[in-house]
């Protein structure tokens, strides 16, 4: 298992060189002239010239990447042209409240979620599979900044009972981790649905009524512990859409998390900030999904390591 | 035989499917005794599966047992509640089934397996159920047995799950086992190994068997008494000596007559006619009666009735109970 | 064998429900800014805040702008923006699926490697990272969500175009001469239709929400353009003397996405051939 986990690590190297080549990219990929982008049309000549030595764009490519990769190690992202911090302090401050969001998020949509796809699938085809269905397709479609909107305007507003903005004490959380995760809880719970109806379809499920077990065991071990595997797939991939997604939120409840860094420095041209941030979530969510792989290949046993 | 253990009266179980609804199971008598081997014979689609799968009350949705009755030791089965027929299951009536290989938890070790069920029913500790559990292993012919226990199904071979599946079954030492083709999955020589097994179980531990397959060899093994089943109703029933001897339905006669013998020089092999109809397009009258090389004009206007003969034996046809009215 | 799949698909009431919606979604969004008296930018500081009343229908938001409106006329700019972002990434991965599939080797290796990684990051950032370079705008946004759109229906014609491959009848047209081109036509592009089809419908849905959130971020559509996503970001400012009116666009757009899900839904339970599933 040790050896297995290795090597995934070492696997993981080809990707994300390719995700930090193409995010070194980014800046080069921009049309014109991403130094007058970032100081403005109207900068003068010498304070263009001064820049792009300083961040090195006069020099060849590779050496550019090569420079970019080995500051990235070392931690060194620059510094943002907006603050004029080293963006790497930047992120250290806003990082942890973008993770309490997507990890909170993540923790409440899938227990609600599989909650949901398991009575779901036992009650099949009757009232209550059908309203916790229609439920989630409107939780999947409904935009997750409308309903933080929403949900500021009657719990906050009218009942008073959440606070709305910032997050200076845990009740601040409840609603954004609430909105956030509301679309997923949609996404896992028909995933869980789908997984357990299969399931329940086996023979060996039939085995199990044919032992004499419970429908509560069959239902809550016997049939879970096989529907999770392919649960476990998407509540890893949703991860990754909640890191993107907490931007919103964030940009709703007046958090100060990565999500929002970001979007201000795109709309800033603040290309260091972007860049770093970009690098940042995807580092993050590669390692998420390497998680979820390796735990994986613990739950379900057929799988060879 | 003295001592009735199972009896099964106008048993009806029904699909309503898309197309229409299906008699799976259309009004089926027999008895099971003590210790007593019962083989239900039939072509796919006859209902014998069915019919094996009512007995503990085992059919989901869309198919739903709607008449008759299944008395097991003077109560009927499908009056009883929920908790109630739980503890039969696994325990007094055991059931093995066609597919060895998905008929395990993947995701369970073969021990866990059974010892579940017999935590379930003899209210043992864990440590002591998988005890049993690899005593049980060894039973069914398992070498290795303190290894075995730890292995997930997919680790095991076919036939070794079938052993297991019959270790699963045996674990409460039932009264009635009942088994739905449970060597049709398997290579010949396994079929054998597994047959043999269950000659000597069922020496040993005195369980009664109802055996449901296709195959007439399998039958001649291990069967004291066989029913021969057609489009949901039962068509014969004897003792296997003399039905193999002298079979009185045309239709038994026709299953005979095709398995080949070794003495006997064939060009082809011989064949029923026809095939078996679509549960939707079911003949009027005699359900055989399309099939039949003995048809006669009653045949396809009457259903013939269920008669017992005098031997004891049963059979459903005119040209046998003539149209006796 | 069109006929019963329109048929199952009318059997499910949600899918029809979505169906007319999506069809009067698309007619307002044609016809719509053609009947409306008003203009959708025109302001009018002396009338703000207003509530809803028979001259606004939907009241006026904090420049005077009638809401109704602009609601309609953002009906056609959603419509627009979903609908060709993703047309063109269909037409786009289809082109890179046949391409994958048919000519293999290298090509395959790479361009499916790439979906892969594209696969498996969440689309709003991909948006973002695009726009990050190239800059917001309507243009922009629509390259950003075709971007994301592509790689799937690659996958899956190319999925499709490996196993046409093999089949002997095919095998048989190409010994007869017949140009790469016309297998494409005659076989391939049947084949994938029912898959491609209901994942560019629910790629609709993933569009339009995607391009709302940009919007709504201040990076998609600007303003003053009455994008839907974009009013919500100005309700915020309106949400307490104006609470439902401002978040009119939210519920539209929240409906057109329920739609799009819902057709989507029933297209694919009615195209698959094993039906019996749920």
């Amino acid at each position: 298992m040790g050896k297995y986990i290795i090597a995934r690590l070492l696997s993981i190297i080809p990707v994300l060189l390719i995700v930090s080549f193409l995010v070194f990219m980014m800046l080069h990929l921009v049309p014109g002239d991403p130094v007058r982008n970032m100081l403005g049309l109207h900068a003068p000549p010498a304070a263009v010239e001064e820049m792009t030595r300083r961040l090195g764009l006069d020099q060849p490519l590779h050496v550019q990447y090569f420079d970019f990769l080995s500051n990235a190690l070392r931690g060194d992202f620059g510094t943002s042209i907006r603050t004029k911090n080293p963006v790497i302090e930047e992120i250290a401050a806003r990082y942890p409240y973008t993770l309490n969001l997507a990890v909170g998020a993540t923790i409440f949509a899938t227990t609600v979620g599989v909650l949901f796809g398991i009575i779901s699938a036992v009650h099949r085809n009757k009232f209550l599979d059908n309203t916790l269905m229609v439920l989630s397709l409107l939780s999947i479609s409904t935009p997750s900044f409308f309903l933080a909107l929403l949900a500021i305007l009657i719990f906050s507003l009218y009942l008073g009972l959440f606070p709305s903005i910032g997050v200076y004490s845990p009740t601040h959380y409840i609603l954004p981790i609430l909105t956030l995760g509301a679309q997923s809880v949609g996404i896992i719970a028909r995933m869980t649905r789908s997984a357990m109806l299969e399931v329940l379809n086996q023979d060996y499920i039939r085995t199990a009524w044919a032992k004499g077990v419970s429908e509560r065991v069959i239902i809550y071990s016997h049939a879970l512990k096989n529907a999770l595997i392919p649960v476990l797939t998407v509540v890893g991939l949703r991860f990754g859409g909640l890191l993107a997604g907490s931007a919103l939120i964030e940009q709703v409840f007046g958090i100060r998390g990565i999500g929002r860094l970001l979007i201000d420095a795109v709309l800033t041209r603040d290309y260091p900030v972007v860049q770093a941030t970009v690098l940042l979530v995807s580092l993050t969510f590669v390692l998420i999904n390497l998680v979820v792989d390796i735990m994986y290949r613990v739950v379900d046993p057929r799988i060879k390591y | 035989m003295s001592d009735v253990m199972l009896e099964v009266k106008n048993l009806k179980t029904y699909f309503n499917i898309e197309e229409g609804l299906v008699p799976a199971v259309d009004d089926v008598d027999f008895q099971l005794s003590a210790r007593e081997t019962l083989a239900i014979v039939g072509e796919s689609g006859s209902g014998k599966s069915v019919t094996s799968l009512s007995i503990l009350r085992l059919i989901k949705e869309p198919g739903k047992i709607v008449g008759g009755n299944i008395m097991y030791l003077g109560k009927d089965i499908l009056k009883m509640k929920e908790k109630e027929i739980r503890s039969i299951r696994g325990n007094e009536i055991s059931m093995i089934f066609q597919e060895p290989m998905t008929s395990l938890n993947p995701v369970f070790t073969v021990g866990r397996q059974i010892s579940e069920v017999i935590m379930i029913h003899q209210k043992l500790k864990k440590q002591e159920a998988l005890q049993k559990a690899v005593e049980l292993i060894k039973l069914v012919g398992i070498p290795n047995p303190d290894k075995c226990v730890d292995n997930y199904p997919h680790q095991l071979s076919g036939g070794m799950k079938q052993r297991i599946m019959i270790a699963i079954a045996l674990a409460c030492n039932p009264k009635i086992l009942i088994a739905d083709e449970p060597t049709t999955a398997l290579d010949v020589t396994i079929q054998s190994q597994i047959l043999n097994l269950m000659k000597e179980l069922k020496e040993k531990l005195g369980t009664a068997i109802i055996l449901v397959t296709h195959d007439l060899g399998v039958v001649a093994q291990l069967s004291d008494n066989i029913m021969v089943m057609y489009a949901g109703k039962a068509v014969e029933y004897g003792p296997t000596l003399e039905i193999f001897k002298d079979p009185l339905h045309p239709y038994t006669e026709g299953l005979l007559n095709s398995i080949p013998k070794i003495d006997e020089e064939l060009n082809r092999l011989k064949i029923i006619r026809g095939t078996v109809p679509s549960p939707f397009q079911l003949p009027k009258g005699c359900k055989f009666s399309t099939r039949c090389d003995y048809v006669m004009d009653i045949c396809k206007e009457r259903e013939p009735e269920y008669i017992t003969l005098a031997s004891g034996r049963k059979v459903r046809c005119w040209k046998v109970t003539g149209d006796e009215e | 064998m069109n006929n019963v799949i329109f048929k199952r698909l009318l059997k499910r009431k949600s899918s029809v429900i979505g169906g007319i919606i999506i069809i009067i979604f698309v007619l307002v969004a044609i016809i719509g800014p053609w009947l409306t008296t008003q203009d959708p930018l025109a302001q009018n500081l002396l009338n703000t805040y207003e509530s809803p009343s028979s001259e606004h229908w939907f009241g006026t938001d904090n420049l005077g702008r009638d809401t109704f409106t602009r609601v309609v006329h953002g009906a056609r700019i959603t419509m627009t923006v979903s609908f060709v972002s993703v047309l063109a990434g269909t037409i786009a991965g289809m082109i890179l699926g046949v391409i994958s599939g048919y000519y293999g080797g290298f090509i395959d290796t790479v361009l499916m490697r790439a979906t892969d990684i594209l696969l498996a990051f969440p689309g709003l950032l991909l948006a973002i990272a695009v726009i990050a370079v190239l800059g917001g705008g309507i243009v922009n946004t629509m390259i950003a969500i075709a971007f994301f759109s592509t790689p799937y229906i690659a996958r899956i014609v190319r999925g499709v175009v490996l196993s046409i491959k093999e089949l002997e009848y095919v095998q048989a047209s190409i010994v007869a001469g017949c140009s790469d081109f016309s297998i494409i036509i005659n076989h391939i592009i049947p084949n994938s239709m029912s898959q491609v089809i209901v994942n560019t419908t629910l790629n609709l849905g993933v569009a339009i929400l995607t391009s709302s959130a940009l919007s709504f971020l201040g990076l998609g559509v600007q303003p003053p353009d009455p994008e839907w996503g974009a009013m919500l970001s100005q309700a915020r400012v309106v949400m307490r003397s104006q609470p439902i009116a401002a978040l009119i666009p939210g519920f539209a757009i929240t409906l057109v996405v329920l739609s799009f899900s819902m057709l989507g839904d029933g297209l694919r339970d009615a195209l698959d051939p094993r039906l019996k599933n749920t």
